[in-house]
């Protein structure tokens, strides 16, 4: 029984370290483009999930699973950068993160959801508006009893690792990471040091970008399928997050990502039955909202 | 100053805030090696002067020239890269990062020799490099004054700007700073200086520029405004 108990343990522990990796590179993505280019941009996920959705297509016209990965990494890089120049005049001036962004953020939110809702279905891409995608690297590598460890949760889970990993680089070794760090702190500041502005504005939406597809990629991979929904659902995650770490706070956005991944996988494993999955989101919220209620500038502050 | 080759020349510039003039067609040049300072009262127009050489403010009207190139409208980084640098009002110290990611991020635009000039802040301010590692926001009011001229330095510039160094600073300081102030021109610097303490500044400057409600009312060299009636009434406690 005890035995049992661990390998339940160990399974919902990979479970949680590879989607609170998702979460992480999410919310990082967002505080970026937050804190380096003053964009709140709610509708981010979406991005993440329509790239999604543009690989399905390709996989289903061509069927190769390799391009299909290819192209939902492309398709964020892509989509982020495209979005840039319509931003650019919104953030220009003032300090912190304008409404105006956040307002143009929700509008490309609505055409995204309406395009993986409506749009597909009408051109007769989909039938519904849940796309699937075959399961990638599905056998299992180890079995403990009762659960396994695929290779694609294995890949997933070094994958997201790895990139959290160079993510932490990124962010404290090189220039363009703490070039970030600066305009995050001071912008007028960072202007005085000579760094870029549009440089390292165009730089964050890459960033941005890659963390985005190599999230896509990675929910391929986890979820084997796409719909409107998980956008949804991964907005309010990933916003709330950032809420709960401290609004900008880059690290500390990582961290609590990586946290409440493991958290909400213990919660759905521990309480009983079907209940788990809709008590596990409610306990998470009720915290973040706790949070946020007596630490208004959240658990790390504000701004690294 | 027997060399007088000309670094920075500000033709006319004017500096408004919608319908607020902050500066009124200012006139004014910086020779290789000199110490000039701009004088003036809060509010008369010498920081937005300042940062409309750096571009940070958008001239109204007029020209800015360094090196004999016209750089009115070219981006901040441009100038900041071609060797103009603000140590600002306030100090602009990146509080979240150590003191040697900020003293890093002041050589954002050197190619190499970084380290020589590491050695140059070091000499100068020993405290940073025992502070490296430190978050630059947890050093006292000096040493973020000193972090801050320290990464000036960093990226070799050929004009330093300095916008009221000695504000907030305990009298002992005050006078450290400007003693470091001399030493950097000493170390072939050329300084422009902004400053309210008017007393301190004349006594290391060679030219001066008195700014009062955005106009240049008084310029010359230090011996010749000094005992001027404006600049003792307004601002040496004098008459």
């Amino acid at each position: 029984m005890e035995n049992v108990t661990l390998q339940v343990i160990l399974a919902q522990l990979i479970n949680g370290i590879a989607i609170g990796s998702i979460y992480g590179l999410l919310t990082t993505g967002l505080n970026l483009l937050l804190v380096v280019c003053g964009v709140w941009h709610y509708a981010y996920p979406y991005v993440v999930v329509f790239s999604m959705y543009l690989a399905w297509l390709v996989h289903r016209n061509t069927g190769n699973i390799a391009l299909t990965l290819l192209t939902a990494f492309i398709a964020g890089i892509a989509i982020s950068l495209i979005t840039e120049p319509l931003f650019r005049p919104l953030s220009k001036k003032s300090e912190g993160a304008p409404i105006g962004t956040f307002i143009l953020s929700t509008g490309i939110l609505v055409i995204l959801a309406d395009l993986m809702n409506n749009v597909f279905i009408r051109l007769g891409f989909t039938a519904g508006s849940v796309v699937g995608f075959p399961q990638i690297a599905g056998n299992s590598l180890i079995q403990f009893g009762l659960s396994s460890l695929t290779y694609g949760q294995a890949i997933m889970v070094i994958g997201t690792v790895i990139s959290v990993a160079l993510l932490f680089y990124l962010l404290y070794r090189t220039k363009l990471g703490k070039s970030f760090r600066a305009v995050s702190q001071d912008r007028v500041a960072a202007q005085l040091l000579g760094i870029p502005t549009l440089k390292t504005r165009l730089n964050a939406f890459t960033v941005a970008g890659v963390l985005g597809g190599m999230s896509s990629v990675f929910l391929i991979i986890a979820l084997a399928q796409a719909s409107a929904t998980i956008s949804d659902y991964l907005a309010i995650k990933v916003f709330a997050i950032a809420l709960f770490a401290g609004v900008g706070n880059l690290p500390g956005g990582l961290i609590c990502g990586l946290f409440f991944g493991v958290f909400e996988s213990f919660l759905v494993s521990f309480l009983p039955g079907e209940s788990g999955a809709v008590w596990g989101n409610a306990i998470a919220f009720i915290l973040i909202l706790a949070t946020v209620l007596f630490r208004p500038r959240g658990i790390f502050g504000s701004r690294v | 100053m027997e060399k007088t080759e000309n670094i920075l020349k500000i033709n006319n510039v004017s500096v408004d805030y919608g319908f607020l003039r902050a500066v009124n067609n200012a006139s004014l040049d910086v020779n290789t090696g000199e110490i000039v300072v701009l004088l003036g009262a809060n509010g008369s127009g010498k920081s937005s002067l300042l940062k409309a050489i750096l571009g940070l403010n958008k001239a109204s009207n007029g020209s800015v020239q360094f090196l004999g190139k016209d750089i009115t409208h070219v981006p901040t980084d441009k100038i900041v890269a071609s060797g103009i640098c603000l140590i600002p009002e306030g100090r602009g110290i990146l509080p979240l990062m150590t003191v040697m990611e900020n003293l890093e991020l002041g050589a954002y635009y050197l190619k190499n020799d970084f380290k020589k000039y590491l050695e140059d802040v070091y000499q100068l301010f020993p405290i940073l490099r025992e502070r490296g590692k430190q978050m630059a926001g947890s050093l006292s009011g000096g040493e973020q004054q000193m972090l801050s001229i320290g990464r000036g330095m960093m990226s070799a510039p050929k004009l330093m700007m300095l916008d009221e160094p000695s504000l907030g600073l305990s009298p002992v300081l005050v006078n450290d700073i400007f003693q470091v102030i001399n030493h950097l021109r000493e170390a072939g610097h050329t300084i422009l200086l902004a400053e309210q303490n008017a007393r301190k500044a004349l006594q290391i400057a060679d030219r001066g520029y008195l700014f009062e409600k955005g106009d240049i009312v008084l310029s010359g060299l230090v011996k010749e405004i000094i005992d001027d009636p404006k600049i003792k009434d307004a601002y040496l406690g004098g008459g």
